[in-house]
């Protein structure tokens, strides 16, 4: 759906607990309890979870009206790719765009054919966020997605400096993370996460972890 | 045959021959009666070929209920045509979506023509379920141990 005219379904409370969930959920090796968690959290936020469809070729769909908010997950998958399938819709709620009064996303095991630029920049992103996810290791994501973190503010002062600076550049890491494949690659590497903190450690001192 | 009132069956009497028009209007050329009535087999309604032959020429003896109205414009991607919207008139029944929503339901339906047909049959169940206003119920216990393999 990529009329003009289309509001945004208001999903920033939704994401801001996602995100509060997200930050405290432990790596998970087991993919059976890695659903139950993931699944769990989804209900918390309102959505049903139906892991019974009969999806043929999707693993998932995610849909939302004002009627509420759907997880069906396709019952012909086994633990792991329903732990990427649960990764996925969490995923897609906090980087993807739901439209009103009605949007559905569909999740595929693999890349497809979309219709827009738009939904192919959303759909990679999504699925580079729910490998993340599934590998319980959020630090191959740019913090934005998971965390709240020091704003780019015009209000310049040697105390404020460092903290503006790191907010432009978790802006700047969250534009590029959902419009560049190179981007993508490059952050989820274990060596750029690492480099990462440590810059995150010494713009804010205070807060190295959690910025 | 259900039991019904003769104020029913005389209501109906005297719609039904424009329902029926309205619904061939929404099935258009371009389906087929007999693919209409796989859709909406397939949907969950409990509809014949012949029967959607019947409805539209405004012989259907039971009268069309809002659930086989919105199934049958969901499955025409009809949702938004004046013909549903008068239909309901008739009937009795309003749906609680502005003409502007419903547009929005029908780019959707049209939208996801490419997906496979028992992943699009999945979808427009549930859509269904949310244009007839109805919250997803959540499940009373999660199935999730009971699909591993």
């Amino acid at each position: 759906m990529t009329g003009d005219t289309m509001t945004l379904l208001p999903l920033d409370d939704t994401r801001r607990q996602l995100r509060e969930r997200l930050r405290r959920l432990p790596s998970e090796q087991d993919h059976v309890v890695g659903v139950k968690r993931l699944r769990s959290i989804l209900q918390e936020m309102g959505v049903v979870c139906d892991d019974s469809a009969e999806l043929q070729d999707a693993d998932a769909i995610l849909l939302t009206s004002g009627r509420g908010m759907e997880a069906l997950i396709a019952s012909r998958l086994d633990d792991e790719e329903r732990h990427r399938a649960y990764s996925r819709i969490v995923a897609r709620l906090i980087i993807g765009q739901m439209h009103e009064p009605i949007d559905a996303k569909i999740e595929y095991p693999a890349e497809h054919l979309t219709i827009s630029r738009e939904e192919k920049e959303e759909d990679a992103a999504v699925a580079q966020f729910a490998i993340a996810l599934v590998e319980g290791n959020l630090d191959l994501a740019p913090r934005p997605l998971y965390e709240d973190v020091p704003k780019l503010t015009l209000a310049w002062t040697p105390r404020t400096a460092a903290r503006s600076t790191l907010g432009g550049m978790h802006l700047w890491s969250d534009y590029w993370y959902r419009h560049s494949t190179m981007y993508r690659w490059w952050r989820s590497r274990p060596k750029v996460s690492k480099t990462i903190k440590r810059v995150c450690a010494v713009l804010n001192p205070r807060r190295p972890a959690a910025v | 045959m259900p039991e019904r009132d003769e104020v029913q069956i005389a209501r109906w009497d005297a719609i039904r021959s424009r329902v029926g028009d309205g619904l061939r209007q929404m099935r258009g050329r371009e389906r087929s009666q007999a693919q209409l009535a796989y859709e909406m087999d397939e949907l969950g309604f409990h509809i014949s070929q012949s029967m959607v032959s019947r409805y539209e020429q405004g012989q259907g003896e039971v009268p069309l209920s809002l659930e086989r109205m919105v199934g049958w414009a969901l499955c025409c991607d009809a949702l938004s045509s004046g013909h549903l919207h008068e239909m309901l008139e008739l009937g009795g029944y309003s749906l609680p979506w502005t003409t502007g929503d419903m547009k929005q339901f029908d780019l959707l339906l049209r939208k996801f023509r490419a997906m496979s047909s028992p992943d699009q049959m999945v979808l427009r169940r549930r859509m269904l379920w949310h244009l007839l206003g109805v919250s997803p119920e959540p499940l009373a216990t999660p199935p999730v141990m009971e699909h591993t393999r």
